[in-house]
């Protein structure tokens, strides 16, 4: 069943130089323990996805259109007293990259976990204590009923990203947004960390929406995968699908462009030219400019292309429509055209 | 001769220095490389990996003499570099160069591209303003970028031009060798790319050596003949890439290649990857250093310190268990062999 069911989201900054879409018309679903994953390159538009969902956008930036819906709510028409009272920290919750900037230095990680759980949950100090030494425990953390008294400071990183993590879990949410919470780290912690969020996964039931700029991060715990390109998500799909079978020239351009995947010293496949301007992204497919496989007008001209879906997997690219492409024998599935504001 | 050897190099920092620490005895010595030893070829590649406060950075930085070495010696075409002065200085200056990992903060906001890029021309050579002109603008074309970004500043620029551009500054000069030191870490896959191919094309048309440094063992992978395994200030392995990577002899190489998270879902998941954390190089363990973390660890370990020990032609491992490490994964590889053959092998 969904969990989350996001459907033609899209979200808007304003800037001094006009409007910029940076999440444009994304539609998808996250099913009941679940592991997503949102990859994209740098101003791909995934943090501001992330973000979006419990609304915590910077001053300038707004739901522009859409629906993000979680257990019968419509998050993206709540007021921000209504996802403060209701749904952050308890029904959906979020962890970011940098576990130094989500702690408060001045508490120690006990104030900060009981915080949470008493406003959250009805619990008394005492027995909110209790359950922040268990979560502690769980998480991995050494010695708990010692350390739960200690400021952040005296925490490695990568053992605050752990504590993080218990505060995120704390009051058992059916929803953690993570969003690149091992970049900072070091391999072999990034590996504990993976495996914790997978196996708390599992023990919670928590659905979980991963970030990442790291086709390994993906590849190591996500059970599908989307991956955007100038705001839009082009390719959704099971993740064996996605790394055997990838649909989308930027998909396959993206896994051709990591050294993993080719012999030592050979050239690696580059992509020719930026992402655009979102302010004034390219008309048709926003990749097009930079596609090594342009089939038809259709590809340069008018909207994004509809999403088709090929196989099981989810793909916003005209290959795939035998009406533009003639090398292509069918059969053409569109799932959706792109639909809201113009 | 080769052209870099590095011998029983070590750095020792003091923190919490000053008199007050000194007569209080509260002063203390932090190990950041310890007799770290190897060598670079001409025309070579050797990558220098590890998790962080591995000693990584400090080791390119005593090479291009940012520091002085506590013990050991640098020695390039097989001259001191510690006791370079004058022109001899001048020329070694010349001949090797930096590249860091964030060009944001390597070059400097106010100066123009072009003024950056010339400025190792002023210092060092006589070309005159018009040469240096010119000689900025084949460099621009060098690391493919346009003549027209001369006249632009840093923040114009994306992050993969301006990596170009410290790569650029670097090449001014004509120099035989190039620390890398995460020259990569801070860019995008696909920009990551670029820049990868041009640094290998770079190499082959100039015939660059490089010491790469990196935590990311993908990259290391692809670019180097010849990888270090650094762990609390030491080299705890040294062999030629494919080797390494194929049969890793140290059980924190092993781990930390099992930590990868690999870009091809259902591979190796990362079950015996590292346990613990790094322990703080103020206060080292005693005997191996990586004992604490170690699966392999004996008694033995936590009293002595493996020495460096050359097994074969290239390979030197710090272990007093290599052997074991080396046994277990041939039992892995022939059970891996015996499941595949029953799997019908559809790799």
């Amino acid at each position: 069943m969904a969990r989350l069911s996001v459907t033609d989201l899209s979200v808007t900054y304003r800037t001094g130089d006009g409007d910029l879409t940076a999440v444009d018309r994304v539609t998808f679903d996250i099913q009941d323990n679940e592991i997503f994953g949102i990859v994209g390159e740098s101003g791909c538009g995934k943090s501001t996805l992330g973000d979006s969902f419990l609304q915590l956008l910077d001053e300038n930036g707004s739901i522009s259109g859409g629906s993000i819906v979680y257990d019968g709510m419509d998050l993206a028409a709540m007021t921000d007293r209504e996802l403060a009272d209701e749904v952050r920290g308890n029904k959906i919750s979020m962890i970011f990259q940098d576990p130094n900037a989500s702690l408060d230095p001045v508490y120690t990680v006990g104030q900060q976990l009981v915080e949470t759980i008493t406003k959250h949950l009805d619990m008394n100090k005492k027995a909110a204590r209790e359950r922040a030494i268990e979560l502690l425990d769980d998480v991995g953390i050494p010695d708990p009923e010692d350390r739960i008294d200690n400021y952040p400071h005296s925490f490695s990183g990568g053992q605050l990203q752990r504590i993080v993590i218990a505060i995120a879990l704390s009051c058992e949410p059916g929803l953690l947004i993570a969003d690149e919470p091992t970049t900072g780290l070091d391999v072999s912690i990034q590996a504990q960390i993976l495996d914790l969020l997978e196996e708390l996964a599992e023990s919670h039931e928590t659905s979980i929406v991963m970030i990442t700029h790291d086709l390994g991060v993906v590849a190591e715990i996500c059970d599908r995968v989307g991956v955007m390109y100038a705001g839009n998500m082009v390719e959704i799909a099971p993740i064996q699908q996605l790394f055997d079978a990838p649909r989308h020239p930027y998909t396959q351009a993206l896994l051709d462009s990591i050294p993993e995947r080719h012999g030592m010293k050979e050239d690696l496949t580059v992509i020719p030219g930026h992402p655009p301007d979102l302010r004034q992204p390219p008309t048709g497919c926003r990749y097009n400019p930079r596609c090594d496989q342009v089939c038809g007008m259709e590809c340069e001209t008018g909207d994004v292309p509809p999403t088709y879906d090929v196989e099981g997997t989810d793909v916003m690219c005209y290959l795939y429509d035998e009406g533009v492409n003639e090398a292509y024998e069918g059969p053409t599935n569109i799932v959706a055209e792109p639909g809201g504001d113009d | 001769m080769a052209l870099l050897e590095v011998d029983g190099l070590s750095k020792h920092f003091v923190v919490n220095g000053g008199v007050v620490p000194r007569l209080l005895g509260t002063r203390k010595e932090l190990q950041a490389i310890r007799n770290v030893s190897f060598e670079i070829e001409a025309g070579q590649t050797l990558g220098l990996v590890g998790e962080s406060g591995a000693g990584k950075s400090t080791v390119g930085n005593v090479i291009t003499r940012i520091y002085e070495p506590t013990n050991g010696t640098v020695r390039y075409n097989g001259a001191n570099v510690h006791e370079l002065s004058g022109s001899d200085l001048q020329a070694y200056r010349q001949s090797v160069q930096m590249v860091f990992q964030d060009p944001y903060t390597s070059l400097d906001p106010r100066y123009k591209i072009g003024r950056t890029i010339a400025e190792p021309l002023k210092i060092h050579t006589d070309l005159s303003k018009a040469e240096r002109k010119e000689r900025v603008s084949e460099l621009l074309e060098t690391v493919n970028l346009e003549p027209e970004h001369r006249d632009r500043y840093p923040h114009e620029l994306s992050g993969g031009q301006l990596q170009r551009v410290s790569i650029a500054t670097a090449l001014a000069l004509d120099p035989e060798f190039i620390i890398l030191d995460e020259p990569v870490s801070a860019l995008d896959v696909s920009v990551q790319a670029r820049i990868l191919n041009l640094l290998m094309e770079l190499q082959e048309e100039y015939e660059l050596s490089y010491l790469f440094i990196s935590h990311n063992l993908g990259v290391i992978k692809h670019l180097c003949d010849h990888v270090a395994v650094m762990y609390l200030g030491e080299i705890v392995e040294q062999a030629p890439t494919g080797e390494l990577f194929e049969n890793p002899h140290h059980p924190y190489t092993e781990g930390l290649l099992n930590s990868v998270p690999q870009p091809q879902p259902g591979g190796s998941k990362s079950t015996d990857g590292l346990t613990g954390e790094i322990p703080s190089a103020l206060n080292p363990p005693a005997g191996c250093s990586f004992h604490p973390r170690c699966s392999y660890a004996t008694d033995q370990c936590s009293v002595d310190a493996p020495p460096l020990e050359t097994l074969d032609s290239e390979r030197k491992v710090a272990c007093h268990h290599w052997d074991a490490v080396v046994a277990d994964q041939a039992d892995e590889r022939s059970e891996l062999t015996h499941s595949s053959v029953q799997n019908d092998g559809t790799k």
